[in-house]
């Protein structure tokens, strides 16, 4: 049998192999992925490979070498050319840090979201819900597919629980309750975290700024902060990203986020309209702030 | 700074893609390690990275080569993969990436709805094996069933996944 040529057995063999792996990923809660990923990027850090990245790395050291007088003469035009739209990005950056700040502080904001899907034969489908975020907290709020009443869902950058509008309460680690609760599609949003949305916006997009007036017409001055997915690297993010923040206190009013259709993505458009900051219950951001005390919880860990 | 941010949001995006691969190539024992050495790896080589290129692809190439160089280390190593079935699921994982969803456990929802659709009792079986991590013989006795027969099924409940799962590969593969 040569390298090229399997048995039937040798086949049958790595298909077993392949599937098995996927339905571990699929069923099994695999709490291992976040450990490892911190385990790496603390070592990383501890090498002082940052300083490699930056300084010593072959791909650099070629370049140092090319860079003869007439490219950096060229180079020195486009710098040039370049710093003049710089200050309108630097702006556009302090205005996001301005917002990620107001992120971390104790208050509780309250947006409308509008998710757009792309359906078949060019038809588009919506749907909306209410979001609640407090700091890395998040309470969702949407109707049921059919019927009355409302599914709750929550939690934070690590645990998540949702309130079926009957039946048992779910609770447990982000990716086990994603794999196993029947209504996990309420927490497939993209808003789960706004200051994760200003973080991503300052790495991965090209940022400008203008001041303008609010949508609604009730505010002067409100400053939009537009970014545009830079080439690089290719991850499916949003292709264009929009942010209405408040100029003063950095409070995001509204966001867009629009996806390439050539992307593959589930959503093709979405909108997040600041609704207002509501006083609510103690256990408002706890499962137990939604459901009767005899409902039975499941721990899904 | 920049770069290792960008580098951070690639590995979490792909960590599970990653760890789904090297569960299909290694022993368990073998594949924290071996995860630990293709990440380094690449962010080692961030610089040969062709940034238009899908990160997750070029993480299995260097992860095919970790996978050959453990296996050369550990030659009494009961699991081994030859060259062309690492590329048999290198080539699976690069079709999964049409399917839809922004990460790998999203787009792991394809394998999901082929598993409601299977019948009951494969289900019932499958879900016993895999996600409560029973063993044939443990779910045979709660099912009061011969072990023999509960390995027939999951043999081909599994068949039946990967016919199910290549199906939606295909169709949402992007026409050429």
């Amino acid at each position: 049998m040569t390298k090229s040529n399997h048995s039937f057995e040798d086949l049958q063999d790595r298909e077993d192999r392949l599937i098995e792996s996927l339905l571990q990923r699929t069923l099994s809660s695999d709490d291992e992925d976040a450990a490892r990923v911190s385990r790496l990027m603390d070592q990383i850090r501890n090498d002082n490979t940052t300083a490699l990245a930056s300084d010593s790395r072959p791909g650099r050291q070629r370049l140092l070498r090319w860079l003869s007088l007439p490219v950096a003469a060229t180079l020195l035009v486009i710098v040039l050319f370049v710093s003049s739209s710089s200050n309108t990005s630097e702006a556009a950056m302090a205005a996001l840090d301005r917002s990620i700040e107001a992120e971390q502080t104790p208050a509780v904001r309250e947006y409308a979201v509008t998710i757009t899907l792309p359906g078949s034969g060019g038809t588009v489908r919506r749907r909306n819900h209410t979001l609640f975020v407090r700091q890395d907290e998040f309470v969702v709020a949407a109707a049921p597919k059919t019927g009355p009443g409302r599914i709750w869902a929550g939690g934070n950058s690590e645990t998540r629980w949702v309130v079926p509008r009957n039946g048992p309460v779910y609770v447990g680690q982000k990716e086990s309750i994603q794999k196993k609760q029947p209504d996990r599609r309420v927490l497939e949003t993209p808003f789960l975290s706004v200051e994760q949305i200003l973080e991503r916006t300052r790495t991965f997009y090209h940022l400008s700024i203008q001041t303008t007036t609010s949508r609604d017409g009730r505010r002067e001055s409100i400053s939009r902060i537009t970014g545009h997915r830079k080439r690089t690297p290719r991850i499916v993010i949003p292709e264009f990203v929009e942010i209405d923040a408040d100029p003063d206190s950095g409070v995001v009013q509204f966001i867009r986020l629009k996806w390439n259709a050539e992307d593959d993505s589930r959503w093709s458009e979405a909108t997040a309209t600041l609704i207002g900051t509501p006083d609510v219950p103690d256990n408002f951001f706890q499962h137990a702030g939604h459901h009767d005390e005899r409902r039975r919880v499941i721990e899904t860990n | 700074m920049e770069t290792l941010d960008v580098f951070e949001v690639l590995v979490r995006e792909n960590s599970g893609m990653l760890t789904a691969f090297l569960n299909a190539a290694l022993p368990r024992s073998a594949v924290d390690d071996v995860w630990q050495e293709t990440m380094l790896t690449a962010w080692r080589r961030w610089d040969d990275y062709d940034q238009k290129r899908p990160f997750g692809a070029w993480l299995r190439g260097i992860a095919t080569r970790n996978v050959l160089a453990w296996q050369r280390k550990n030659v009494k190593a009961h699991v081994a993969c030859d060259q062309a079935t690492l590329e048999y699921f290198a080539e699976t994982f690069a079709r999964m990436h049409a399917l839809p969803g922004d990460t790998f456990d999203e787009k792991l929802s394809a394998l999901r709805h082929c598993i409601e659709a299977l019948p009951e009792e494969y289900e019932q079986t499958i879900r016993m094996r895999y996600e409560e991590e029973l063993k044939p013989a443990d779910v045979a006795q709660r099912l009061d069933r011969k072990t023999e027969t509960i390995k027939k099924q999951l043999l081909r409940a599994k068949a039946q996944l990967l016919d199910c799962i290549t199906r939606r590969m295909a169709a949402a593969a992007p026409q050429s």
